[in-house]
């Protein structure tokens, strides 16, 4: 269908509303391989409203959505996270009452929709656990494993929010302001953690840390008002006087 | 850890030394009140295992134990009369009449479980009662079977082995139906299923996500329960040997309700606790008057105030691993 260094994920004429306020205006937009793609925008700009299209929690009015070449403007949340779309999510969405390895050990069960065993016990299984501890380990949450979620501090929360995400191995990964409450020296720690992962997966970056974003990005596309005004690499992005204007103006 | 399984251990024997407390000491009801307990136990544990740990909140699961009841009251008629039901001589082999009956309850939670799922919280609430309400209604309205009345079912199921019709080999095997059906609910839970549909309760968007479809998990559990309180129901018809339409009335969903959140949600261990206290309570409280919930609803409104994990909550909701 697409050769391999088609984009992973292109979003064509995607168009939302919500009565008069148009949230999504016309976005064409696209996630190559490899590649780290960074959204930025003011609050309010669509950003998450995006996100919640790309991932099926939200169906647009307009436009269309193909992972891979294949559309799935269409396809469920649930479909299309099976087919290889993981997220973080901006608020944290974990398991409160279960541990931190049970975090990670959920999302490699729930690879492929689940499963219907009822006599075996996940938290048994060796292979998957060592590899749930690999991903603890990257995450820098070593030694917390049998923690319950709901002893964890917040920017703990945000490093298992990556590991969750991380573990099943998706081939797009939406990241909705992972460093989001964190503190400097974590939001340094997770930005290197991307560093390492980023040539491993198409990435789209949600993210109001600049430094993060400058660091990161390979290109960079501007929200406001649900419209990209902008999209290039962080040097064209600071250059640009429409960007200033709509965007870098309002913070400097 | 430790002392979930001492209570386990204890409780177990208290449970298994019912009959020899009420045999030679002549307290011959106790035993009919343990097998009470026991029964009510079965359909806790099962609507334990939805509302507790997928948050589910049943209020109709009282359906599942009339038509339990029901289908076993109705083919014993039948079986009594000798009048054939749709052609078919009937049968008092519980081999028989049990599958029969758990597979009506299967096929009922099928269909309310795959239409009240589609919504959640309140309504999820009120479609289970509704349905509740027309099983409640159609029992009702079958004269044949006694109507308003209910039926009386002159002989008990029969198994090999087993004489069901002996006060103690019956109370034993209600007593090796809660364990058996126990530990299957604990295997469930801690069960590569049961961890996807706890943490539907958890995070359902960080599930679904993660490419789970909630309903196939909700409804699968849905109707496990379904079949844990029919077996109840079926349970009760062969000890009451009287099966009536209020089986399946609200307040005994309710009464399943209260029982689990006395007990303990989420522990499977502790709505069994919590069905000793209840029937107890209401054995006693009955005694001394009809207007037993007068004393009764102060009672289950401290628990749910004051110990807010139930009875054995504090001490059963370990981490299961």
């Amino acid at each position: 269908m697409t050769d391999a260094s088609g984009p992973v994920l292109e979003i064509a004429g995607l168009h939302k509303a919500f009565g008069a306020l148009v949230a999504t205006d016309d976005v064409t937009l696209d996630v190559r391989a490899g590649e780290l793609h960074a959204l930025i925008g003011p609050n309010g700009a669509g950003k998450s409203t995006l996100i919640a299209q790309i991932c099926g929690e939200l169906a647009p009015d307009r436009g269309r959505i193909l992972f891979e070449g294949r559309d799935i403007t269409r396809l469920p949340a649930y479909k299309r996270a099976r087919i290889g779309l993981g997220r973080s999510f901006q608020l944290t969405q974990l398991c409160m009452d279960y541990t931190v390895l049970e975090n990670v050990l959920l999302s490699l069960e729930a690879k492929g929709g689940g499963s219907p065993d009822i006599f075996r016990n996940p938290r048994r299984n060796r292979a998957n656990c060592a590899r749930a501890g690999e991903w603890i380990d990257l995450v820098g949450l070593s030694g917390l494993e049998t923690r319950p979620v709901s002893e964890l501090a917040h920017g703990q929360r945000r490093q298992l929010e990556i590991a969750v995400a991380l573990a099943r191995e998706p081939r797009l990964l939406l990241l909705d302001e992972p460093m989001a409450g964190m503190g400097a020296e974590e939001t340094g720690a997770l930005t290197t953690l991307l560093q390492g992962l980023k040539d491993r997966y198409a990435i789209l970056l949600v993210e109001h840390d600049m430094d993060a974003v400058f660091a990161l990005a390979d290109r960079i596309s501007v929200l406001v008002y649900g419209r990209v005004i902008f999209t290039g690499t962080g040097d064209a992005v600071r250059a640009s006087p429409d960007v200033r204007a709509a965007y870098l103006g309002e913070e400097a | 850890m430790a002392r979930s399984r001492l209570i386990i251990a204890a409780g177990l024997i208290l449970f298994a030394l019912v009959p020899v407390l009420a045999g030679p000491g002549g307290m011959p009801t106790l035993q009919g009140l343990f097998t009470r307990i026991v029964i009510y136990a079965v359909a806790a544990v099962s609507l334990d295992l939805i509302m507790g740990y997928g948050a589910l909140v049943s209020f109709g699961h009282s359906m599942f134990f009339g038509l339990g009841g029901y289908v076993v009251g109705i083919v014993a008629y039948h079986v009594g009369v000798g009048e054939p039901l749709l052609g078919w001589g009937g049968s008092r082999s519980a081999l028989v009449v049990w599958p029969l009956a758990l597979g009506a309850c299967a096929l009922l939670g099928l269909g309310v479980g795959w239409l009240a799922l589609k919504t959640s919280g309140v309504q999820f609430i009120m479609i289970t009662l509704a349905f509740a309400q027309m099983v409640f209604f159609i029992l009702v309205s079958l004269q044949t079977y006694g109507g308003d009345d209910g039926l009386m079912i002159d002989l008990r199921n029969t198994l090999p082995l087993i004489d069901l019709g002996d006060a103690t080999q019956f109370y034993y095997l209600c007593l090796g139906v809660l364990v058996l059906w126990t530990v299957l609910c604990t295997f469930i839970v801690n069960s590569r299923f049961g961890m996807i549909f706890q943490a539907l309760r958890q995070s359902e968007r960080r599930a679904v996500n993660l490419g789970i479809r909630p309903l196939n998990f909700r409804l699968t559990a849905f109707v496990i329960s379904a079949v844990g309180t029919g077996m109840a129901g079926i349970l009760w018809a062969n000890y009451a040997m009287f099966v009536t339409p209020d089986m399946a009335a609200w307040s005994k969903s309710g009464e399943f309700m209260a029982i689990v959140v006395i007990g303990g949600l989420g522990t499977l261990i502790g709505p069994i606790a919590g069905a000793a206290v209840f029937i107890v309570l209401e054995q006693t409280l009955t005694g001394w008057t009809e207007h037993w919930m007068i004393i009764m609803g102060p009672i289950l409104t401290l628990v749910a105030l004051f110990g807010r994990q139930g009875l054995l909550g504090r001490f059963l909701r370990h981490r299961h691993d």
